[in-house]
């Protein structure tokens, strides 16, 4: 067995998508009075869920391949001055992407404390 | 991680700069004669997006899988082209030939607004700021 198996890996790019995606939606953020500007954003979830799907199809090469990708969304409405972004909706996915990287370092710690646990040989950690 | 905090404090300069062109012209509403000799006129800042091939190509594009955001950056500021207003006072010293003084090109009102366009601006990239903040100091509680 590995020390630091997919989990942690996994863990890994999750936090980093989360770190990527902060700046991503600061960005936006910060261009909210350029005109012109398209929001941008990372879909890392719909890449893990398909990484995932071909991983329990038994093709895990996916899930090593894995990374956060930017790309313009082009799915919402834009503004009378090109802009799309859209302070409120901005907000809220900033609050989320919060809560998901304290979740992911939870884990993360969870993780590392069952590593302390097993290397102290069962004898707390 | 620390980018984000790079991107948010150019957003706060970016709308910090518009505040004081904003106060500029609200100070100069009146102003009759400016160093040219002519009536000021209502200044505009202009900001650019500065991320890098992040924009080129639609949907999902992943042209810039790696791409670094460099947040906004002001690249100038404007002169309103639009009429000066003309208010009939022949008395004034800076009246023309037809008694007419013409007066700065500022609308308090649009100020006002624009004004508070970026307070609020300024308040949401402090809020992605602090959010930054917190997940870095987040990060640093995996190995504890």
């Amino acid at each position: 067995m590995e020390l630091f198996d997919t989990t942690f890996k996994t863990l890994d790019l999750a936090l980093g998508a989360a770190g990527k995606r902060q700046e991503v939606l600061a960005n936006n953020l910060a261009n909210v009075n350029t005109p012109g500007y398209k929001r941008l954003d990372v879909d890392f979830d719909g890449q893990l869920s398909k990484a995932v799907d071909a991983a329990r199809a038994g093709d895990d090469s996916k899930l090593n391949e894995l990374r956060p990708g930017v790309s313009t969304d082009e799915s919402v409405t834009v503004r009378v001055d090109g802009n799309s972004v859209d302070v409120d909706q901005e907000m809220a996915y900033v609050a989320e992407n919060n809560i998901r990287y304290n979740a992911l370092v939870q884990l993360a710690q969870k993780k590392m404390s069952t590593l302390k646990y097993v290397i102290s040989d069962g004898r707390g950690g | 991680m620390f980018d984000s905090m790079h991107v948010s404090a150019s957003g706060l300069a970016a709308e910090r700069l518009r505040m004081d062109v904003i106060a500029q012209n609200l100070a100069n509403a009146n102003s009759t004669r400016g160093a040219d000799g002519q009536p000021y006129r209502r200044h505009e800042v202009v900001f650019r997006s500065v991320d890098v091939g992040a924009t080129t190509g639609g949907g999902t594009s992943e042209s810039a899988t790696s791409g670094t955001m460099h947040g906004v950056e002001p690249v100038a500021i404007v002169e309103d082209p639009s009429a000066l207003r003309s208010v009939y006072d022949p008395s004034h010293p800076d009246a023309d030939e037809d008694g007419y003084v013409h007066y700065p090109n500022v609308n308090p009102v649009t100020e006002m607004v624009d004004m508070m366009t970026a307070t609020r601006a300024y308040e949401a990239n402090v809020t992605a700021m602090n959010a930054a903040k917190n997940m870095a100091l987040k990060a640093l509680d995996i190995l504890r």
